[in-house]
């Protein structure tokens, strides 16, 4: 009894495939810069995306890019300019959402990779969410703290005509913290004359922040890390786990996997590499670390070579520190069945083949770090209502969160045989493109 | 222009019958006695050949005294304002009913749906939600698939009135697909709701023994019925729908006949014939009217033979038929809102952009449909009165506090 019966046949419009996009104008086809390694994935992905593919060029091409003059009076009385950057890459799936990052090497491209990315990690993790994503070409380590309240105002004013709590949400990224996003709630709110505390997420929880925040991306690291050790049929009590980076994520999933019976057997951060056999308590190594800087001396631990990280045997190795640190030389040499991308684009493209080929299970950065965008979210849902949750509410909606998203994914893979990761892409893009599809094209 | 049969008069009627169990005086009744605004709207659309076609679209809001408006789109061929008019205000006393912090509405076009193609059919709806777009919103009126809508409509609705007002705006439809913001268990709701009523109904009765159901109309509703009462041990008999009707007194598998409808367009075939008009005055225990309204009017109603008569379409029973009924009927205030229910549950989802789980979502229909259904009964036990009536009394007494504590504007 409804129009969709007589209307369904039609639903996908013939239409020859896509053709090869031609890059936007604005980008330098000579050196297209980090969208381009987007662009790749998103063709790789298309012919699994059946009928959906008439749409792909919508993932191709971001909605909106704002490019601002950043004017601000330094303190010696000067006036300084700075590039200013927002990229809404995509909104069918809800308002735009990504961080704001501060750095002298920020681009055009970088910024518009960021957002598509934001995109698709939004879509596989099903939150109802498009991708952002905005930047300052700045070395805030140059600024004092005057001049950095002042770019933030500014550049919050100058991209205050799209971003909006409907709109598109920002967020911490590098180099910006909570104190920036309270910068940023202040002015959007003084500008919109109201109190506007879900504008931004990652704000301080005495101005709508979330509890649950700081251990967030660490605890998302935990879920799927767990998911996939019980296909992977390996235990949860007494299995080795080996960490790189103990900052924030590490540290959290450190933690997380110690209190459910994991042992800890090797921590790598920036000044060593320590190893125990018998598992390293990290309350104790994150005591050691504020106390001395330095992982080195940790009682019960011994300290071994940088490079012998990658061959201490082990059931689960979680990178949580930089990009590209498992690459073609040392993916070979790993010993654990469970990889657990805690940093964005830990593993070589090169990487990944050798770890697909012998059988090591990746769970891809997308969904493994998605728990801080997901508490995000969370955030969001909270300054909406202005009624908060309990950390033990955050934790249970996040693990539930965080599993649906492994699992749906889990049958996409068992469904095309293909990797986490490529699921990963094939669910985000399905996602994005259905609802692309569903609304059509306006007016 | 009145539609044969749907009586704006029948309704005022029934709700003088209700007055006297009420607090509300014939001054807050009047509020109630026309419809807040009727907007008709003339909507031209580029067909496939190139040609332009015209069509009559209207949206009615009956009354906004409980919060925004909500109320079904439908798209169905001879469709007035009238009709839109009748249907709004029983949306605004179903929603009393319900206890939902929303006043009713309906709207339409008047179309045959299947006699346009896809793109056709977009064109119409995008028009038709450009032409609504100051009158609409998720704090002014609330709009939702009904007879000849469905949930990429819906979808149409969400983009065009998003793009115009510049932000995503989910929650001016309900009904949407999953994908932009809908939720589960739409689909099931009203049935699930209409079921929940009987089984309290045939319980408050103490009917025992084995109960018959004759569905009219097996649609989402129709069918949800029949499931949830096979659930419950009853036999369904006979099902009807808008090519005719099947019988088969040894039981129905209503599974079967689902997937047999879903292949050939119709129930007819599955088992042996028999005319809509007789499935009507079957002697079963419980006859589901979920086709439209209309279903039972004065010629047939005396005919009627079934012991209760299930309301699950809004109006399916004419008010002049009521008198000659001699089966007990499960008003449509009663047995209709579980789609409204699901609306409101999928509109504050969309409002806070945080979604439940199936469960979550399933007994939060649930509690509402028996909580519900023990004020309905309590005002029936207490005012010693037929079922309607008391879920109009009810529903008056509700939008008479809403009304009175409000005051007149300005």
């Amino acid at each position: 009894m409804t129009a969709k019966e007589s209307a369904a046949p039609q639903q996908a419009p013939h239409h020859p495939t896509p053709r090869r996009h031609a890059l936007p104008s604005y980008l330098d086809p000579n050196n297209v810069g980090p969208y381009e390694i987007y662009l790749e994935q998103v063709e790789r992905v298309t012919p699994y995306l059946g009928k959906l593919a008439y749409w792909v060029e919508t993932l191709k091409r971001p909605k909106r890019i704002l490019v601002v003059d950043v004017p601000i009076h330094l303190d010696d009385g000067s006036v300084a300019h700075f590039e200013g950057y927002r990229v809404q890459h995509n909104t069918s799936r809800g308002p735009a959402k990504g961080g704001v990052r501060y750095h002298q090497d920020v681009t055009l491209s970088e910024v518009m990779a960021l957002s598509a990315w934001m995109t698709v990690k939004n879509a596989a993790v099903n939150l109802p969410y498009g991708g952002g994503k905005g930047g300052i070409r700045v070395d805030p380590r140059t600024l004092s703290t005057g001049e950095l309240e002042r770019l933030t105002r500014r550049y919050t004013t100058e991209i205050g005509i799209i971003i909006g709590p409907d709109k598109d949400i920002p967020a911490p990224d590098v180099n910006t913290n909570p104190q920036t996003m309270a910068w940023m709630m202040d002015t959007y709110s003084m500008n919109v004359g109201r109190t506007a505390t879900g504008v931004v997420t990652g704000k301080p929880i005495s101005l709508g922040g979330s509890l649950g925040r700081s251990d967030a991306t660490g605890r998302g690291v935990f879920v799927t890390g767990a998911e996939a050790m019980r296909h992977a049929g390996i235990a949860m009590e007494g299995a080795r786990v080996a960490v790189q980076g103990f900052g924030n994520v590490g540290n959290a999933a450190a933690r997380i996997f110690f209190d459910h019976g994991a042992k800890i057997v090797c921590i790598q951060d920036v000044s060593c590499t320590v190893f125990a056999e018998g598992g390293i308590d990290p309350y104790l190594a994150q005591d050691h670390v504020r106390a001395h800087g330095t992982l080195e001396g940790l009682a019960g631990a011994e300290v071994v070579e940088r490079a012998a990280f990658w061959d201490v045997p082990c059931d689960v190795l979680i990178p949580a520190a930089l990009e590209n640190q498992i690459t073609e030389a040392n993916a070979g040499r790993i010993t654990a069945k469970v990889v657990v991308e805690g940093a964005n684009g830990p593993t070589t493209p090169a990487a990944d083949d050798v770890l697909r080929e012998r059988g090591v299970l990746v769970v891809p950065d997308v969904l493994a770090n998605a728990g801080g965008v997901t508490v995000s979210y969370f955030e969001w849902v909270q300054d909406f209502s202005s009624f908060f949750w309990t950390e033990e509410e955050i934790n249970a909606r996040l693990d539930r969160i965080m599993r649906e998203a492994f699992s749906g994914l889990w049958d996409v893979k068992a469904r095309h045989g293909v990797t986490l990761r490529t699921a990963a892409y094939i669910v985000a893009c399905t996602r994005v493109l259905e609802a692309r599809a569903l609304r059509g094209l306006y007016p | 222009m009145q539609a044969a049969g749907l009586n704006w008069q029948g309704l005022m009627d029934q709700m003088e019958r209700a007055l006297p169990f009420t607090q509300a005086s014939e001054q807050s009744l009047a509020y109630f006695k026309y419809p807040k605004r009727t907007v008709s709207l003339s909507l031209p659309v580029r067909m496939d050949d190139g040609s332009v076609s015209v069509f009559k679209g209207y949206r009615t809001v009956h009354s906004i005294a409980r919060g925004p408006s909500t109320g079904g789109i439908r798209y169905k061929e001879g469709l007035t304002a009238f009709e839109c008019e009748v249907l709004a205000a029983i949306m605004t006393l179903k929603c009393a009913v319900m206890d939902l912090p929303l006043g009713g509405a309906k709207g339409g076009v008047n179309v045959d749906p299947f006699t346009l193609s896809f793109g056709e059919l977009e064109r119409l709806t995008r028009r038709f939600t450009s032409e609504l777009v100051d009158f609409i919103g998720p704090g002014e009126d609330i709009v939702a698939p009904e007879i000849g809508t469905d949930e990429q409509i819906m979808a149409w609705m969400l983009d065009t009135y998003s793009e115009n007002r510049g932000t995503t705006s989910s929650g001016v439809v309900t009904g949407k697909p999953l994908a932009l913001g809908g939720t589960f268990g739409s689909k099931e709701a009203r049935g699930r709701a209409a079921a929940l009523a009987t089984q309290r109904v045939l319980k408050e009765r103490a009917v025992d023994g084995e109960v018959t159901v004759a569905v009219d109309g097996f649609g989402n509703v129709g069918r949800e019925i029949a499931r949830r009462l096979i659930d419950l041990g009853a036999k369904v008999v006979a099902v009807s729908d808008q090519l005719g009707a099947i019988h088969d007194p040894q039981g129905i598998d209503v599974e079967a006949l689902a997937e047999y409808r879903d292949l050939h367009g119709s129930v007819v075939g599955f088992a042996n014939s028999l005319s809509r008009g007789h499935l009507l005055t079957l002697d079963v225990t419980v006859l589901a009217l979920s086709y439209d309204w209309g279903a039972l009017g004065e010629g047939i109603a005396p005919g009627v033979r079934a012991k209760f008569i299930l309301e699950a379409a809004n109006r399916a029973v004419l008010p002049e038929a009521e008198g000659e009924l001699s089966g007990l009927i499960i008003p449509d205030l009663v047995a209709a809102g579980g789609g409204v229910t699901l609306s409101y549950l999928e509109w504050v989802q969309d409002s806070n952009s945080f979604f439940w789980s199936e469960d979550e979502i399933r007994s939060a229909l649930e509690r509402r449909t028996e909580r519900m259904l023990d004020h309905v009964m309590g005002v029936q036990r207490e005012c010693r009165t037929d079922l309607r009536t008391a879920a109009y009394a009810l529903a008056l007494n509700r939008l008479h506090d809403a009304t009175t504590l409000r005051g007149v504007y300005p």
